[in-house]
């Protein structure tokens, strides 16, 4: 199997300060790495690299099988923390931005995207504008709108973050099953462990700054079930637990949100 | 608008023409003032003036309007585009910017003799002088908008394929546009101060030419009466942008 994304080494260094540092891992195609860490660890940092908006200062990151000088930004698509929604264009056309940038005319773009947008539950708002919507559907615009551009590797920053705990939960539940689809891969960067083990395949753990890679662990039956049942299953808090000690050993007393944070 | 907008400036505006109007028909004001009565007419004579002389004083306050409606047109397309050639160049920008600042700077009431032996009396010094004071705010204001969309939003479209020249049309200009509708509201107002500059200096019509005509032959009411549609003027405009603003302005 060809590495979707390939990381050699990594680190990136701002002035004085060292925010990641020796970064090894690979993205297998269709697999979804989470990537966990105390805040200010650089997971952000990390996005940014791969996608091709940052170069690394030390290491080598590839995508997709290309070469570390590639243009990367061709081969991510990039899911910001904040929605990031245009408020002038309308829900519909805010998903079919990638279309249009990648030269579709108005109409054809909406209509290629309309079975996405329907898919993610947001048929009947098409023509609404982001103001109109809550939270969790500017949310699943802003997914289908990095899903539609139509790249291999998917980076998510915190895509659910700026939820509630209810509403994040059920949005679990509607990316589980795309994420699982095999279609992209993805790296899934995130604060919380439930999260992180119930929407990757594998998780990364990240140290305190500079971030080092602490350990990856695989994570047990994704997306097989409701967030809240895979959550109280036996393995799965095992994981947690595991996953919880290794956090802390990096970073003594920072908290590391469980799913209420 | 509602009545809590509207009223107490009204009221205000009601009460203070009240007080001229005593002051200056009993006398008092100009007795203060020390000034023959004549010089100093009253809310009344004023309305009066502006009565009988609307002939005169609609066709020139056309012609001032015409003046400051293409003035503005001007600055408003070369503000623009200097904003978005500055924002797309960097270098240009940072070497350029001080001298932007410094067409602000610029006494207009210095310039503007200069520009009438330039560009002799017909409409291109009003032009001129309009555009020049109407160009600094809008082309800052935009300028600034331009600059204000954040840094995600600009990554987010590059990692959707997005050329250039796609940002700047889909985020950056509809971003600017508060901007560009503030710098215009102040462009507006100021542009009228300029028609009269610009028709102080040399002309053969409009409000600030007959304004001078009025004070040398102590028309003073009909004067007064130039300057009420002067103002006119200046609110009508302020308040056509701003509408203007509402309606292409959205999503907000």
């Amino acid at each position: 199997m060809t590495a979707m994304v390939q990381a050699d080494g990594v680190g990136r260094r701002f002035g004085g300060l060292e925010v990641l540092e020796g970064i090894d891992f690979g993205l297998d195609e269709g697999e979804v790495l989470s990537v966990i860490g105390p805040s200010g660890c650089g997971k952000s940092t990390l996005l940014g690299l791969i996608a091709g908006l940052d170069r690394p200062t030390t290491g080598t990151i590839t995508v997709g099988g290309g070469t570390a000088s590639d243009d990367r930004l061709a081969r991510c698509a990039y899911m910001p923390q904040e929605d990031c929604l245009l408020p002038w264009f309308s829900a519909l056309d805010n998903a079919a931005l990638a279309l249009r940038n990648q030269g579709r005319g108005r109409k054809v773009a909406r209509e290629e995207a309309f079975p996405v947008f329907e898919r993610l539950g947001l048929g009947g708002f098409e023509d609404a504008k982001p103001a109109e919507l809550s939270g969790g559907m500017r949310q699943r615009v802003a997914f289908a709108r990095t899903w539609l551009a139509g790249k291999s590797v998917l980076l998510l920053d915190e895509p659910l973050a700026s939820l509630d705990g209810l509403t994040r939960r059920s949005m679990q539940a509607w990316l589980a099953p795309l994420l699982a689809g095999g279609e992209r891969s993805a790296v899934l960067v995130t604060h919380d462990l439930d999260e992180a083990l119930y929407l990757g395949d594998r998780v990364l753990v990240l140290s305190g700054r500079p971030g080092r890679v602490l350990g990856i662990r695989e994570a047990p039956g994704r997306g097989e079930m409701d967030p809240v049942e895979a959550s109280g299953s036996r393995a799965f808090s095992e994981s947690r637990n595991e996953l919880a000690s290794l956090l802390e050993s990096a970073s003594p007393g920072d908290q590391i949100g469980g799913s209420q944070s | 608008m509602k009545a809590s907008q509207i009223v107490p400036p009204l009221v205000l505006a009601v009460l203070f023409l009240a007080a001229w109007q005593v002051a200056a028909a009993t006398g008092f004001l100009a007795e203060t003032l020390g000034l023959d009565p004549l010089l100093v007419p009253s809310p009344s004579e004023i309305a009066a003036a502006l009565y009988e002389d609307r002939a005169v004083l609609a066709e020139n306050a056309l012609v001032t309007l015409w003046e400051v409606l293409a003035g503005f047109a001007v600055a408003l397309v070369i503000g623009v585009g200097a904003a978005v050639l500055l924002h797309l160049h960097e270098p240009l920008r940072r070497a350029t910017y001080p001298l932007v600042v410094a067409s602000q700077t610029i006494p207009v009431i210095v310039i503007a003799p200069i520009l009438v032996v330039w560009f002799g009396y017909g409409i291109g010094p009003k032009l001129a002088v309009i555009a020049l004071i109407c160009f600094f705010p809008i082309a800052v204001n935009t300028l600034d908008g331009l600059r204000s969309v954040p840094v995600p939003l600009v990554e987010m479209m590059r990692t959707l394929d997005a050329r250039r020249s796609r940002i700047l049309v889909d985020v950056e200009l509809p971003a600017s546009l508060p901007y560009l509708f503030s710098g215009a509201k102040i462009a507006v107002a100021v542009a009228v101060i300029g028609a009269v500059f610009g028709e102080w200096v040399g002309a053969s019509s409009g409000l600030g030419y007959l304004m001078l005509q009025d004070n040398a032959q102590l028309e003073t009411a009909r004067l007064f009466a130039s300057v009420f549609l002067l103002s006119v003027i200046a609110l009508v405009l302020f308040g056509t942008v701003a509408l203007l603003e509402r309606l292409s302005i959205s999503w907000r």
